[in-house]
């Protein structure tokens, strides 16, 4: 990030980003005008219908909420703990056999649970699990489809990964020259672990535990799915509950209002422990020799933790394929409510896509010029602006929308609106973090020569900053369309059966038991999100070979 | 007896070095040559860091480059970067070492035949280049391996530093019979006789 520091150069240069500086600004004030007007109208919903401080606080600790809030911090606190321990020692295993092929497939398996919408994942484990899944029999009476343990492993299908590729790459950066001494003196496993493992554990383990002990808190589609009852909730999801089924529109706002407050109070908590990547540059070239990397108790424990891996994250997305019945459930396709639904996703995750790619596009650069022009307090609102979705969850969010619109149009009729708007607002604070490293380097990189080449405006932005920025857009497109694709959060409160997506309808068959189709379903929306990856990639590709040619020209042009 | 018998190695970017060398116990070997040689990565590739390209390493009958780094019976003493900078400088001494009263008294002589016995509890962040050099030496020197190499053991040392380090090293080679290997830029000939000299190019 840039500093604070007025100078007459980037002055200068500034007085020529003046359009983009006030875009950025405008689009901040948007961002924040929704968010906040959501935020207050529940504040005068909850107030209007309660006395604030006698029945607000009887609501925030009436014994239902107490229960909810119990019960969210005892699965999330599970579900931390046991994809910390599974990553961990998974990182740890692979780290020791250091074996290529092993590493790339366990990497590569691994991205692919980050990017499986919810309720695919949550389909795989109950294929894995459920009572008659590929390990259900194993369990006997102790499994069932649904409850604590499901949601917890489910949550570590999604968490146990990132740990892994976190802690693996902690693992190359630790400098090359702690292996050489733990060869040279002969160091024991529990040596090693000590001195080397440990210390690139230990900055890992407070930031990896307080984000996903919030993702997990504010889990929604997974408990909503997997839950199966009371007994296992969160505060979303009974917020749902508030709005869908009692309709207690109060007791929503107040339940969203103590949802908001919990989530900033944690992250709160959570912002002295930033999590920092570290680059796995340190050991390339050198030889990790490793004296118990041949031990018979070291090699077995690294291949249970390695089966664990494979169960937990591989046998699910095994599953949606093994469980598989073509007979009924092609006949999915033939249904109008598939297609309508998938064209409803598609229309949704495209435009969501774009729409988030070019907000960001433009915060990053206002952001990038009122640094530049060491204005403090107008970049501190476009984060703030951005980072205020962070606080808000999805259902909070629709929730909001719903109490603050109903009076004055069909919610029905604009769902497909809302929900579009709900997808950009959230998958905004992650592209923003994605991009922005890239962009500003970019940006600063072309400055001083575009300026004196005259390149300005979008022409700068298609010729000079767009083509350099090719993988990081890709990226952020796909993880945007992906993001849309499988969000089954805001659509459950505003779809109906006129209006549909694909993890909608994927939840309706599952809540149905339509298992075969909603198998089909599952392998259909992994499919998709692949092939969308897939898609972004090659349209970058043809981008970026047209625009070298372009740019050669161009460059030839002014030295001739 | 040591053997380097046309051992070939190379590095990105770089031609490839062959070597041939044979030392017997008690032995002091000056590798000298330009930065960028190589020299540091014949130190690597002798002490089972660095795969060479042909050649063996033969110690008495055994080839060993099939051995693993820690089962090597050579003790090194890299240019930088010796220690655990979590742990202090006797944590880092005392580790892989077994912890005997010998031992501990030997460190101690050592300690304060070098001045540096009043660093025993401080982190390695904390010591200058000069005081990080003895303490390393002390460490090579401490493992009792019949095949020591030392790798610009001198650089950041003053004269009378240098003098007491060659010192240590000369009763080591007397009473162990160990070999030396060391590299090194500056001439240390008025300190230590050299039996043979490596001259890389």
């Amino acid at each position: 990030m840039f500093s604070f520091r007025k100078s007459t150069q980037t002055q200068i240069l500034f007085e020529h980003f003046r359009i983009s500086r006030n875009l950025g600004i405008i689009s901040g004030f948007l961002l924040a005008a929704i968010g906040c007007s959501i935020l207050l109208r529940m504040f005068f919903m909850a107030g209007g219908n309660y006395y604030w401080v006698e029945d607000g606080i009887d609501v925030i600790f009436a014994k239902s909420t107490v229960l909810i809030i119990k019960s969210a911090a005892w699965q999330a606190s599970l579900s931390t703990l046991i994809s910390l321990l599974i990553g961990l020692s998974c990182a740890r295993a692979l780290y020791r056999r250091n074996n290529h092929w092993m590493s790339k497939i366990v990497l590569s398996t691994s991205f692919l649970a980050l990017v499986v919408p919810s309720s695919v994942a949550a389909l795989g484990i109950v294929g894995v699990w459920g009572r008659n899944g590929l390990l259900g029999t194993i369990g006997g009476e102790m499994t069932s489809p649904f409850g604590l343990w499901m949601v917890v492993l489910a949550h570590a299908f999604f968490n146990a990964p990132l740990v892994l590729r976190v802690a693996f790459s902690s693992l190359q950066a630790q400098p090359a020259y702690f292996w050489k001494i733990a060869a040279q003196r002969h160091l024991t496993t529990m040596q090693i672990f000590k001195l080397i493992e440990w210390s690139a554990f230990q900055p890992l383990i407070l930031p990896l535990s307080s984000l996903i002990f919030l993702l997990c808190f504010t889990s929604f589609s997974i408990v909503l799915m997997l839950g199966g009852g009371p007994n296992v909730t969160t505060l979303e999801v009974s917020i749902y509950h508030a709005v869908r089924f009692a309709f207690d529109l109060p007791l929503a706002a107040m339940l969203s209002i103590l949802q908001i407050i919990i989530c900033s109070g944690l992250i709160l908590l959570s912002k002295p422990f930033t999590l920092h990547i570290t680059s796995p540059t340190a050991n390339k070239g050198t030889i990790v020799c490793r004296s118990d990397h041949g031990n018979i108790i070291a090699k077995t424990t690294d291949y249970i933790w390695l089966a664990i891996f494979f169960i937990l994250i591989f046998l699910p997305l095994i599953a949606l394929f093994y469980r598989l019945d073509l007979t009924s459930g092609l006949s999915l396709f033939n249904q109008k409510r598939f297609w309508d639904a998938f064209f409803t996703s598609t229309n949704l995750s495209l435009l969501s896509a774009l729409i988030s790619v070019c907000i960001a596009v433009i915060l990053i650069h206002s952001r990038f010029r009122l640094v530049q022009s060491g204005n403090l307090i107008l970049t501190r609102f476009i984060d703030f602006s951005v980072s205020y979705y962070l606080l808000m969850p999805a259902i909070v969010f629709a929730t909001g929308c719903f109490i603050l619109l109903r009076d004055f149009i069909s919610l029905f009729d604009v769902a497909f609106w809302l929900v579009l708007m709900a997808n950009i607002l959230f998958s905004l604070p992650f592209i923003t973090r994605i991009l922005a490293p890239s962009l500003e380097r970019v940006l600063a990189q072309h400055d001083k020569l575009s300026l004196q080449l005259g390149i300005t405006g979008i022409r700068r932005f298609s010729t000079l900053t767009l083509p350099a920025l090719h993988r990081e857009l890709q990226l952020v497109l796909g993880i945007s369309f992906a993001f849309s694709l499988g969000d089954l959060s805001v659509i459950t409160l505003f779809g109906s059966q006129n209006f549909e997506t694909l993890p909608f309808y994927l939840y309706q068959l599952f809540s149905r038991y339509g298992a075969s189709e909603a198998d089909m379903l599952g392998m259909f929306l992994l499919v998709y999100i692949f092939m969308a990856y897939l898609f972004f990639g090659f349209v970058f590709w043809c981008f970026r070979k047209f625009h070298t040619l372009d740019r050669v020209s161009l460059l030839n042009a002014y030295t001739r | 007896m040591l053997i380097l018998d046309r051992l070939a190695y190379n590095w990105p970017g770089s031609m490839t070095q062959v070597i041939n060398l044979k030392a017997d116990l008690g032995q002091l070997i000056v590798i000298s040559g330009p930065s960028g040689i190589g020299k540091s990565t014949l130190f690597d590739v002798i002490a089972g860091f660095h795969k060479p390209s042909s050649g063996n390493i033969m110690w008495g009958d055994k080839n060993l480059l099939v051995e693993p780094p820690w089962l090597r019976p050579i003790s090194v003493m890299f240019q930088s970067d010796n220690f655990f900078p979590h742990l202090s400088i006797r944590k880092n001494l005392m580790l892989g070492v077994k912890n005997s009263k010998k031992l501990i008294e030997r460190m101690h002589y050592y300690m304060n035949f070098l001045e540096v016995y009043d660093l025993l509890n401080r982190q390695p962040e904390s010591l200058s280049g000069g005081e990080l050099q003895r303490v390393s030496l002390i460490h090579a020197l401490m493992r009792e391996m019949p095949i020591l190499m030392l790798d610009e053991p001198f650089s950041a040392l003053d004269l009378d530093m240098v003098e007491k380090s060659s010192q240590l090293i000369k009763e080591d080679m007397q009473i162990n019979k160990s070999i030396h290997l060391i590299i090194s830029h500056q001439d240390i000939t008025p300190f230590l006789a050299a039996d043979q000299i490596i001259e890389l190019s």
